[in-house]
């Protein structure tokens, strides 16, 4: 039997506001492990935890609650996060063109955090104003290496939103075990 | 509040050191005050650490609030003489007329119908009252309207009255001075504790982390202790310990609290200064215990909290804790879990 490997991961949720962050991490973390209100700087972080094998990672997620302004907890939110999830709404054109913004915000204080681009609120196709292949298009454009499409209502693409940031963090990991030894 | 980071002279350190250490060692103890007959409030314990007269050890104990080594909580209070400040008093309740002390107090009934007052006893008749003035029989159909129990009243052996209240007065033992409540002096009584917020000056000033410091030194560990940080800010940042080995660097706080958990201000308060800094590693140590909250805080912002009930107890943590992040650190550990690592890799299915 390997040896047990525990891991605790830093996950933020970035986007305009009601682009559904709060339904992504709510409609994930079903049994939340723990809750747990920053009052001191308006964040929600909701905590749990995945096991593969013996290996266990904790997952500690940061939104921002209500629709709080971001500059006031910047950059305490940034800060250490070992992924952001990087959100906008299909059906909005200004949250897609704001993603830019976002990412320069992300690695002006994080630049080694780990980015996947995520789009929601693909339960509307008769809203939809951005297509797929044009949000691949600009996370290619942007350095970003995942485009995930998701529905916080239906569920479609939530699992795999989450679970591709875990990988890519795992990667991190290796790839800086790998360059230490 | 922060306390300066500097010894005070002290005129007796030899024995401020021994007390000190012993707070520091036991941080669920407070110097307890233990009143006297006469003028003296004694703390027992450190008269106990010090072996020194009361005069000598409250001394040490004045220079150590002075210093904001030491809080002083108030714990209780204690009327003294006005004239020569002795605790040594002896109080009786007087008579609000003539001024005799020749009082009984007992549950009274006043008759309303005759005026007559009296002490139940007074009253009894063969399990009834009957007024011993007019011989009417008091039934509860006609209390409050006939008659009254008022609780208790004093009556004057003296001048034969009754009264609801009698006025206290002392008597010094001491001086023999005879004075009533509005002369006598108030004397506010403390109890001391470490100040949290000196606790880390107050162990650096009697060595407590000396042991700990030599046996990280000669496993290789570099500390610097007490450590100082320049972040972007233009104050450096204070920390317990700067811990390095090879290129694992740790910050680490000791937080104590004498109300017995630190809480989740001392926790955002070393956030603050640690989100400012660099250094990958940051560790709470929490003696004697930490609060839900401040425990969860210090996950939300993956800070390392490790509870210790006492500061021995806390150095051990701090040494596990460093062994631990060393042996990760080993290429054997490293080489493992990258295998490890790539196997649960291989294992992600991203299908949605």
């Amino acid at each position: 039997m390997s040896m047990p490997l525990y891991y605790t991961f830093k996950i933020i949720m970035a986007g305009d506001a009601a682009v559904g962050k709060t339904s992504l991490v709510r409609r994930y973390i079903r049994h939340t492990f723990k809750e747990n209100y920053l009052i001191t700087i308006g964040v929600q972080v909701s905590t749990t935890e995945i096991k593969i094998e013996n290996a266990t990672i904790k997952l500690i997620v940061w939104d921002v609650a209500g629709q709080k302004s971001f500059q006031s907890v910047l950059p305490l939110y940034f800060k250490g996060a070992d992924a952001s999830i990087l959100v906008f709404d299909v059906t909005n054109r200004n949250t897609f063109n704001n993603v830019e913004n976002w990412l320069k915000r992300i690695r002006e204080t994080e630049p080694e955090s780990v980015v996947i681009l995520c789009g929601n609120k693909t339960d509307m196709p008769y809203a939809r104003v951005v297509k797929r292949e044009e949000a691949e298009k600009k996370a290619q454009e942007l350095g970003i290496l995942d485009y995930i499409e998701t529905s916080a209502k239906t569920g479609y693409g939530v699992q795999e939103l989450f679970l591709i940031a875990v990988k890519r963090c795992l990667e991190k990991k290796l790839k800086a075990i790998k360059k230490a030894t | 509040m922060s306390v300066p980071r500097k010894f005070p002279e002290f005129s007796d350190s030899e024995n401020t050191r021994k007390l000190l250490e012993y707070l520091v060692y036991h941080p669920n103890e407070l110097l307890i005050p233990e009143i006297h007959g006469s003028h003296k409030i004694s703390y027992p314990l450190a008269e106990k650490i010090t072996e020194l007269p009361i005069n000598k050890y409250l001394i040490i104990i004045k220079e150590l609030v002075m210093a904001k080594w030491l809080i002083a909580s108030p714990y209780s209070n204690v009327t003294a003489c006005p004239k020569c400040s002795s605790f040594n008093l002896s109080t009786h309740y007087t008579c609000i007329y003539c001024g005799e002390a020749k009082l009984t107090q007992n549950p009274t009934i006043v008759h309303l119908k005759c005026g007559y007052i009296g002490f139940v006893s007074d009253f009894e008749e063969m399990h009834e009252l009957v007024c011993p003035n007019c011989h009417e029989k008091l039934t509860l159909k006609k209390i409050s309207k006939e008659w009254i129990a008022p609780g208790m009243w004093y009556y004057c052996n003296n001048c034969k009255k009754f009264s609801r209240k009698a006025k206290l007065i002392f008597t010094c033992l001491s001086c023999g001075h005879v004075f009533g409540i509005d002369q006598s002096k108030l004397v506010s009584i403390y109890s001391y504790s470490l100040n949290p917020a000196a606790f880390n000056v107050v162990t650096e000033y009697v060595g407590a982390f000396q042991d700990l410091i030599i046996k990280l030194a000669s496993e290789g560990y570099q500390v610097e202790y007490p450590a100082s940080i320049q972040a972007n800010a233009p104050m450096p940042h204070s920390f317990t310990f700067r811990i390095a080995y090879n290129n694992i660097d740790t910050v680490i706080d000791v937080l104590y609290s004498p109300k017995g958990h630190i809480s989740e201000e001392d926790v955002m308060a070393f956030v603050a200064k640690a989100s400012e800094i660099e250094i990958p590693y940051k560790l709470i140590i929490a003696i004697p215990d930490a609060t839900e909250k401040a425990i969860d805080i210090a996950e939300s912002f993956k800070i390392d909290l490790l509870i210790a009930p006492d500061l021995n107890v806390a150095k051990t943590r701090i040494y596990e804790y460093l062994n631990n992040l060393k042996h990760r650190f080993s290429k054997e550990f490293q080489e493992q879990e990258s295998a490890i690592l790539k196997g649960l890799l291989s294992k992600f299915s991203l299908k949605p």
